[in-house]
């Protein structure tokens, strides 16, 4: 799964040992990356 | 039976009007009313593909409110079930509008272009495109091109004598259109609702009157107030002409 480091903004990799935390920055606070498909939703 | 139905307009305007109708009964006056909520058919967007969505909100929230936004409907060029394309493209900051949504087709536009979607930041964007499809509001509330129908008697107002001499003046509350002795509608808005207002010192008896219903209707804006009447009535009309037929088979 890939994030984004909110205050670095570049792309984490999380593995189970890790825990988050940004390796470059040491921030905790990721957003997680958006995928590439488009994704259709039903108006219901 | 034949009836002899009187329609007079009280207000009349593009998307809100009232008007008066003699010579109907309540079931006929409530079937109207349900038809125009029920049967009329208007476009909504029913479903989105989201190709960018980097805002705060999930993109079935958006979604959602794309669902509510009504667009212009032509009842005479769509059938039921027709699909008509909408893409929205807006980068922040910016706030996306029901107005930058682009449509494929000329006519089928948002009815209101001043209805906000969502407010993006600075390096937010959204982009998608969405289907608008044609259906009633029996299947679905955000297809119901009447959002305001209802209806009243049709109220007498009568003179019966003066007040007292020491009454103690409390208003005479009233809501709805009423007709004076010389045959004049007034909405009671007219005189803030109060009729010791427009009747000062007069000693009053409403009525209903029979048969006479005072309808108010709203539209969304997919189309216009007479538009959605007769299609109401016509709906009624081809409803009753099928029973008519299953039952004489």
């Amino acid at each position: 799964m890939s994030y984004k480091c909110s205050r670095c903004k570049r792309d984490v990799e999380l593995d189970e040992y890790g825990g988050v935390r940004c390796p470059y920055c040491g921030h905790r606070v990721l957003l997680k990356e958006r995928g590439g498909g488009i994704k259709e939703v039903d108006v219901k | 039976m034949a009836h002899d139905f009187d329609v007079e307009f009280i207000e009349r305007g593009d998307r809100k009007a009232r008007f008066l109708v003699r010579g109907l009964t309540p079931a006929i006056a409530n079937g109207i009313r349900r038809a125009m909520i029920a049967d009329v058919p208007t476009l909504s967007i029913d479903s989105v593909r989201f190709v960018e969505n980097s805002s705060v909100m999930f993109d079935e929230m958006i979604a959602l409110r794309l669902g509510l936004v009504p667009l212009t409907t032509s009842l005479d060029d769509f059938e039921e079930g027709d699909e008509v394309t909408l893409a929205l493209d807006v980068e922040g900051p910016a706030t996306a509008y029901s107005g930058d949504m682009v449509s494929s087709v000329e006519y089928v536009q948002p009815a209101d272009e001043n209805i906000p979607i969502i407010e993006l930041k600075e390096g937010q964007h959204l982009e998608f495109e969405a289907d608008a499809v044609l259906d009633s509001g029996k299947s679905h509330a955000k297809h119901q091109g009447g959002v305001a129908v209802g209806y009243r008697h049709l109220q007498k107002v009568e003179v019966v004598g003066d007040t007292p001499e020491f009454d103690d003046g409390e208003p005479n509350i009233l809501r709805g259109v009423i007709e004076t002795e010389d045959g004049e509608l007034i909405h009671t808005d007219e005189f803030g609702n109060d009729l010791t207002q427009q009747f000062p010192g007069k000693e009053v008896e409403v009525s209903d009157v029979p048969g006479a219903f005072v309808f108010h209707v709203e539209t969304d804006g997919s189309f216009t107030v007479e538009e959605l009447v007769l299609r109401a009535v016509e709906s009624l009309g081809l409803r009753a002409a099928e029973l008519e037929e299953k039952v004489s088979v």
